[in-house]
C-alpha cells in the first residue's frame, strides 16, 4: 500500500499545480499581493480526519483537505464584466488542472466556488477557492 | 449494580487467520471489523386444539457466518491472499480475534474448522477515496471462547 500523504506534501504539491492564467504560485497565504502578480495562487491552511482503518492502530487513511485560493483582481479595478468573465475562466482552468491532478494516493475530489471576495492587506479580491480533499 | 468499567471499544481488537488450526498468523493490520451471524439453535413449534399457545421444543445448532472485512493489498502473505487461496481450493480456514487485543488474560475467540464460501476479490466504486475493503465469509460449525494465556496471541 502506498504511504501516508503528509499534510506538508499535500499543501506543497497544491501550491505547485499548473494552472492556466496563474501568474505567481505562493507556498502559504500573503501578507500583501502585488498587482503584476495577479492572479496569484496559493494554499490555505490544511485540515484533516483520520479515523482507524485497521485493528492494529490508529489512523492510516487519513482525508486531507486544503482551499486553493487564486486571487484575480482587486475589487473596484477593471470593469464588472471583465472581472466575472476572468473569474468563470479561472473556475474552469482550476477545475481542469485538479482534474489532471497525482496528488495523494486516491484521485482529488474538491468543491469550487468564485461566488466569495479574499481579503489580503485589507484589500478585497475577486478570487476562485477550490475545497479540495485528498488521501 | 454500580456502572460497569469493564466495557471496551473494538478498535484494539486483536484478529489472526489459520489454514491448520495451530499456525497463527497476526493479520490486525489488515483486518477492519468482525461480524458474528448465524448460529440460531433449531425451533419447533407444534399447537393442539386445547390452549392457545404453541408447544416448542429445541434442536440442534445452525452454522455459523464469521465475515471479517479487510484491507486490500496485494501482499502475498496478508489477509486477502490467504483468504483468496483459501476460497478456491475449498480448504480450511480459522479465524480468532479476541476484543481485549490479545494480551495475557483477555477472553479469545477461535473459529472450528471452516472455509471461506464467498468468492473475497476486490471490487470498488470511482466516486470514493476509501482503501479497498474484501469481505472474507467464513462457515464454521463452533466458536469457543477461551481465556488467553501467558503468552499473548
Amino acid at each position: 500500500m502506498t504511504a501516508i500523504t503528509p499534510y506538508a506534501t499535500f499543501t506543497s504539491e497544491l501550491a505547485a499545480l499548473t494552472v492556466t492564467g496563474v501568474t505567481r504560485k505562493l507556498d502559504a497565504p500573503p501578507a500583501s499581493l502585488a498587482t503584476a502578480d495577479l492572479p496569484a495562487m496559493w494554499p490555505g491552511l490544511p485540515r484533516g480526519e483520520e479515523p482507524p482503518m485497521t485493528f492494529q492502530s490508529g489512523g492510516g487513511w487519513p482525508a486531507l483537505t486544503c482551499d486553493l485560493v487564486i486571487a484575480l483582481e482587486p475589487v473596484g479595478q477593471n470593469t464588472q464584466s471583465a472581472n466575472y468573465a476572468a473569474t468563470v475562466a479561472m473556475l474552469d482552468n482550476l477545475s481542469t488542472a485538479l482534474r489532471g491532478a497525482n496528488i495523494g494516493r486516491a484521485s482529488l475530489r474538491w468543491s469550487i466556488t468564485a461566488n466569495v471576495q479574499v481579503d489580503v492587506s485589507g484589500t478585497p479580491y475577486w478570487a476562485v477557492i477550490a475545497t479540495i480533499e485528498g488521501r | 449494580m454500580a456502572q460497569t468499567t469493564g466495557g471496551m471499544s473494538a478498535s484494539n481488537m486483536y484478529v489472526g487467520y489459520s489454514t491448520n488450526g495451530s499456525e497463527w498468523t497476526d493479520c490486525s493490520g489488515s483486518a477492519n471489523s468482525v461480524e458474528v451471524s448465524g448460529g440460531e439453535r433449531q425451533s419447533g413449534e407444534a399447537f393442539t386444539f386445547d390452549g392457545n399457545t404453541p408447544i416448542v421444543k429445541y434442536g440442534k445448532l445452525g452454522y455459523l457466518t464469521v465475515t471479517v472485512r479487510g484491507v486490500y493489498t496485494p501482499d502475498a502473505d496478508e489477509l486477502y491472499a490467504v483468504a483468496k487461496t483459501a476460497y478456491e481450493a475449498g480448504s480450511a480456514f480459522y479465524i480468532r480475534w479476541s476484543p481485549g487485543g490479545g494480551d495475557a488474560g483477555d477472553l479469545g475467540y477461535t473459529t472450528s474448522q471452516g472455509t471461506v464460501i464467498n468468492p473475497p476479490y476486490p471490487g470498488g466504486t470511482a466516486d470514493t477515496p476509501d482503501p479497498i475493503l474484501v469481505e472474507v465469509v467464513l462457515h464454521v460449525g463452533s466458536i469457543t471462547q477461551s481465556t488467553i494465556g501467558t503468552a499473548p496471541w
